[in-house]
This record gives C-alpha cells, structure tokens and sequence, in this order.
C-alpha cells in the first residue's frame, strides 16, 4: 500500500491508498493541524498509530512506499536525496526522506513540492473534479497548472509521447507583467513597485494577499468606489471578505478589485500557457478558484486568456481551461506518484 | 545521407551530412535561402535541382531528414507563423523518397546542437558563470527576427529532452531597473493594430528594437511632432551598426534598453522553467550586438527578482551560444541519433 499525504502549512491530510489499473484509491484518510506537533515525523506516527488501530487487513497495512507533497521549497541534496524545510512552520526540523524512511519503517520516500503533487494528480481527477471554463480542442502535449492560493504556484507537465511529467516552477517570483488595454494595470505596478521597492513578482497581485493589493490599490485611487465600514475595520483574512462582497454585488471597490485580480489571473494562465505550450490542457488549482467560481465563469478570465497577439490567440482559445474543484488533488497526486516509484 | 534544414523567419539553410563516428558533424553544400518563395516544397526544389548537391550525392539517396522550424510544431506538421507556410511531413516524403523525416522546431534543433557541441569552450561565450549546479533543467532563449524560448530536461545520459514553448508571444515583462520601460509599454499599445497585449516577441528582435529607437527618439520631441510610424522608421541594423561604433546616443539608448530587457526576460523564464542548470542565449540579433560586450546591462536586469530569487538567478549559468550553425548542426545531429 502507500501511504501519501498534502502537507499545508495549517493543514495536513494523509492517507493509505491503493492502485488498480491506472487509478488510486483511498482505504483510509485522516486530517490533522499542522502546527499542532513539534515535527513532521512525530505527525505521520501518530496518522500510522491511527492505522494500525483502525479495522483494515493486516495486507492493507503494509505500506511499501511514501509520498508526500510539501508546501516548500524541496531541495535535492549532492547525494540525490530530497529535503525540505516547510515555509510556514520554521519550528519543524527540516524534513529529510532518508530520516523519514528509517523513522517511519517505510523502505522508500519520496519528498515532492506541493504543486508537482497536483501535477502528478491530473491523471486522477474524474469528470466531477473539475469545472469547465473552455472546452477547446483537447490534444496530447504538454500540460500546466496554475494556483493562486496564500501564494501562487505554477508547475508544467511536459509530455514525452507517453506520459506527463510534472516540473515545478518559480514561475510566481517572475516580473509581473501588465496587460489589458487600459492604463489600469501598469498603475497598479507602479503602485506596487512603490510598496516593494521596485521588485514586483506575479504572487504580489495573485493570491490572497495579491487580491489584498489590488484592492488596496483601487481604494487608494479613489475612482472605483468606496470601502465598506465591514471591510475598513477588518484587519485579517480581507481576501476572503473581498471576495465574498464582491460575488454578491455588495460594494463595487471589491467588484472591481475582483475584476481586475480575475483579468490578471487569465492573461498570466494564457501566457503560461503559451510558455508551456500547454495544448493539453491548462488547469486552475488552489484555494481561491473554486470560491470564485462564478465569477470566473462570467468571461473575463477567458477575455484575458486568449488576448494575445496574432496566431497565438487562436492558439490559446483551442486549449481546455479546467477549473479543480476537488480540493484532495494534491493527496491524489502524492499517492499516484508514490505508485510510479 | 542525411538532409538537414534550419527554417527561419528571415533565412534558410539547407546542408547534406555524411556522418561518421568520432568526428564533428560537418555541412556539405550549405545552401542559404531567402523566404520570398511561396513555400517551402519550393526552396527543396532549387536545392535538389543544385547541379553541386547532385554531384555531392552522386545517385546516393536521403535515409534521413530533419528540418528545425521558426514556429510551434503539432505532430507532421507545422504553420510558420511569420510566413504562413504550412511544411508537411507527408508532402516532404514524396518530395525527398525518404519515410525518415522529422519535424522540429528550431529551438528544439538549437538544444540537440548544444548535445552535439564536442568542444564548449570553442562554441560558448560565459556571461555568468555560476554554480555549476546539478539542476535537471536549463534552456534557450534567441532572438533574431522572433522570440525564441525552450526548456530542456536534463535526461539520464546527460542529453536534453527539449520541450516546445510559444512563451515569445506571452505578455511582455519589464525589469524593474529600466525606469523607461513602463513609458515604453504605453507607447508601444498606442501604436498597435491588433487587439492582444504586447509580447515579449514585439519588444525583443529586431523589428522590436526599431520600435524601442522611435520610442527613444520621440520622448524627447513635443506632443505634436509625436507621429512615429512605419515611414520613418529607422532599420534595426543601422541601429546596431552605430550603436556599437558608439556614435549615436539614441542608438546606444535604445540597444541599451533592449538589453536590459532581454536580460529581465531571460531571467524570468530561469525562474519560469526552474532552469538551474544553465540559460543559454542565442540567435542572430544576440550575435550581431555580441552580447558579452553587455554583459552588465543584460545581467543586472537578469538578477533583478524578489527576495531569495534574486539569489537563485545569480547562481545560474548563463552562456551565449557563439556558433551560428548550432540549429542546422542539431537537425542533423537529431536525423543521425534518433532517425537513422
């Protein structure tokens, strides 16, 4: 069996699957708070104790291999083993796959970056896991997924004439590159270059505290409309609030701040694409997609996705835009990779 | 024989190869072409019909053939963007007699011409030398009359599985250090005709660069005497010429600019494609201004990231690829490993 898990920063969801045919499935699951244990290793036995406990078959509980999608950065050492030291919790001791092999008795594991376990996870998502944004002309190539969430992750998967290969990318730190017609988004950066003394990368304006500047930006330009009293006494979590305000059409600072953050959202997922070549597909991953849903389904994101120059419209108007809605993708992914292993 | 094709926007080279182990690829009866033909089963034709190509074959046949193309290539075919040519597979077969046939893109024949590359330091000038990392991905940006971008896989055996990109025609971004580039965009979207957002592509070759020169040129004139368009605009070669003579301040802001982003592109896609093992810069206008003459300019806006990226793009290689052959050399270095 393998035992796989999607380690976040506030929460980890690990599990036991096994394989049939091309196709994993899950015998047992649990959730737990991260940062409620001194180390990841102390985490997983205490998930094993919980197995061992539960009423599956002794075969069930065997587990030959591990694989876990970390949210941070997973570095290979000179000797080919992989580590990683999580980016919101700097109390775990950096996670090795050697110590975690002798610690959890697990002959092999296997350390992945949370958006490659994604990557490995679009082979296993049905029908019902996704949302349709553009059907396009589906082909066999490459693939990408983009996420915008507490950061904005992006990850390729090239296809070699068999199978795809996620590749991980920093592609979220890239210049952040405005787009539209109007003059909205280069004040936007000029704004932001101000914030941030000049360096303004993609996951300044795509994520939740992406969606924070935008808004903060629109407010402070005083031409899209008034802050809310809610929203001016609100110190944390503003994303979610904008979000939620905007969808229901209760103040337009925070329409237009969703507007402009889902315009964004589809020029850079068109332009990935374009960078991946990705005529199989491009897939919207993270936490804000699918609570956002409706208004990514309004146009706007496809508007920006396919405004490129010349045949590369066209181009990019034939791609499948799908939008994740099964929020265990990542946990689907990390298993499928531990069965490649 | 092999057939071997570098199919570019602006030129086209055509060269015959008889390889043999332990010896440098080397071109018999290189052709060069113009692209004013109606198609590319045209440019075979004169090449075929070559009085020196058929004694070079003396009645041998083809047994294989690889031609690396300006454009994205979807299974036997592809449409060349800049010319509207559409090269077939099937058409070429009948046309050479030979089943053996690939196509490519040229980039792609650009990564298997770095595997072909015997002796580096003849081939590769250093911009940044780097850790030498044991990163599994590298890849190369070109500009010429296009924008020209790959990944490459680092594979077991130490070769590149290159993997395609049409990233040129994706937004254009701007260094941070180029205090101009902002104007530049809002000049650039008041003089286009098309409804998409400027690419990377329109700022980076040469039709970019006399774009970026008029740019230059009309900061410094009144609002009235703003009217830049096609009529008095100023070819990319003379910009060149004068601002490496260094005598023209216009021509050297406006290289300067280019360089810069250039260097902020190619920085970008490094942390795109997670490219540690190295970038590699190449193509035409990247010989013809020889970039390691500016070195500083096209590095400082590669570096210029946030955070630990700034880091991270410090420690990756960055080299210029010197040989103009490389792409016509990987097609038939690719006919020979993988056709024959």
């Amino acid at each position: 069996m393998i035992l796989a898990g999607d380690i976040g920063g506030t929460k980890t969801h690990l599990g036991i699957f096994k394989c049939e045919g091309n196709q994993v499935i899950s015998l047992l699951d649990k959730k737990y708070e991260s940062q409620n244990y001194q180390s990841f290793g102390k985490l997983v036995q205490t998930f094993l104790e919980f197995v061992k406990q539960s009423s599956l078959t002794a075969a069930d509980k065997y587990i030959g291999v591990a694989c876990f999608g970390m949210a941070g950065p997973v570095k290979t050492e000179k000797d080919g083993q992989r580590s990683c030291q999580m980016t919101n919790i700097p109390n775990w001791p950096v996670i090795k796959e050697t110590e975690l092999s002798q610690l959890l008795k697990v002959e092999r594991v296997v350390l992945l970056n949370d958006l490659e376990a994604i990557g490995y996870g679009i082979s296993q998502l049905s029908v019902k896991d996704s949302v349709e944004l553009n059907r396009g002309i589906p082909q066999a190539g490459n693939r990408a997924v983009i996420a915008a969430g507490t950061g904005l992750g992006q990850v390729m998967l090239y296809w070699d004439g068999n199978e795809h290969h996620p590749s991980a990318s920093e592609g979220g730190h890239a210049n952040f590159a405005p787009s539209g017609d109007d003059e909205l988004q280069l004040d936007l950066l000029r704004y932001l270059r101000h914030k941030y003394q000049g360096k303004v990368g993609f996951e300044r304006v795509l994520s939740g505290p992406g969606l924070e500047n935008i808004y903060d930006f629109l407010r402070d330009s005083g031409k899209y409309g008034k802050e809310s009293a809610e929203l001016a006494k609100r110190l944390d979590n503003r994303a979610q609030l904008i979000s939620e305000m905007a969808l229901t059409g209760k103040n337009a600072l925070c329409s237009n701040a969703l507007d402009v953050f889902v315009s964004i959202y589809g020029a850079t997922a068109g332009d990935f694409a374009l960078h991946s070549f990705a005529v199989g597909g491009v897939y919207i991953g993270g936490g804000i997609a699918p609570k956002i849903l409706e208004k990514l389904r309004d146009g706007t994101f496809m508007q920006a996705f396919k405004a490129k120059e010349g045949n590369s419209a066209l181009l990019n108007a034939d791609i499948p835009v799908n939008v994740i809605t099964n929020p265990e993708v990542g946990l689907l992914g990390a298993a499928w990779r531990g069965v490649k292993t | 024989m092999i057939l071997a094709g570098d199919i570019g926007a602006a030129q086209i080279h055509l060269a015959l190869f008889n390889p043999e182990k332990g010896s440098d690829l080397k071109p018999l009866e290189k052709r060069t072409f113009t692209t004013s033909s109606k198609c590319f089963e045209e440019v075979v034709d004169s090449y075929w019909s070559d009085i020196q190509v058929k004694e070079q074959l003396n009645g041998r046949s083809i047994n294989a053939a690889c031609f690396g193309i300006a454009g994205p290539v979807i299974g036997n075919r592809c449409k060349m963007p800049h010319l509207g040519w559409v090269i077939k597979v099937k058409d070429l077969r009948g046309q050479l007699g030979c089943m053996a046939i690939k196509l490519i893109n040229d980039l792609e024949a650009m990564a298997h011409g770095i595997d072909a590359i015997l002796d580096e330091k003849k081939e590769l000038d250093v911009l940044n030398s780097g850790m030498s990392s044991e990163g599994n991905r590298a890849l190369i940006v070109t500009t010429g009359k296009g924008l020209g971008e790959m990944q490459l896989e680092l594979k077991r055996d130490k070769t590149f599985h290159p993997i395609p990109s049409e990233g040129g025609h994706a937004t254009a971004t701007f260094p941070p250090s180029a205090q101009d580039a902002i104007d530049l965009l809002l000049y650039l979207r008041k003089r286009k005709d098309f409804s998409g957002d400027i690419s990377s592509e329109q700022v980076l070759s040469w039709s970019g660069l006399e774009k970026i020169y008029q740019f230059v040129r009309d900061k410094n004139l009144s609002e009235d005497a703003k009217v830049s368009g096609e009529e008095d605009k100023v070819s990319a070669d003379v910009i060149i010429n004068a601002a490496l003579a260094n005598n023209d301040e216009l021509s050297t802001k406006a290289l300067n600019l280019l360089v810069s982003l250039y260097g902020a592109e190619a920085g970008n896609l490094a942390l795109r494609n997670f490219a540690v093992g190295g970038v590699y810069v190449g193509g035409e206008l990247a010989l013809q201004i020889d970039l390691t003459r500016h070195k500083e300019t096209f590095m400082n806006a590669f570096k210029a990231k946030e955070g630990q990226f700034a880091e991270q793009n410090s420690q990756t290689p960055v080299k210029v690829i010197r040989n103009p052959e490389i792409g016509l050399l990987g097609a038939a270095y690719y006919a020979k490993e993988y056709l024959t």
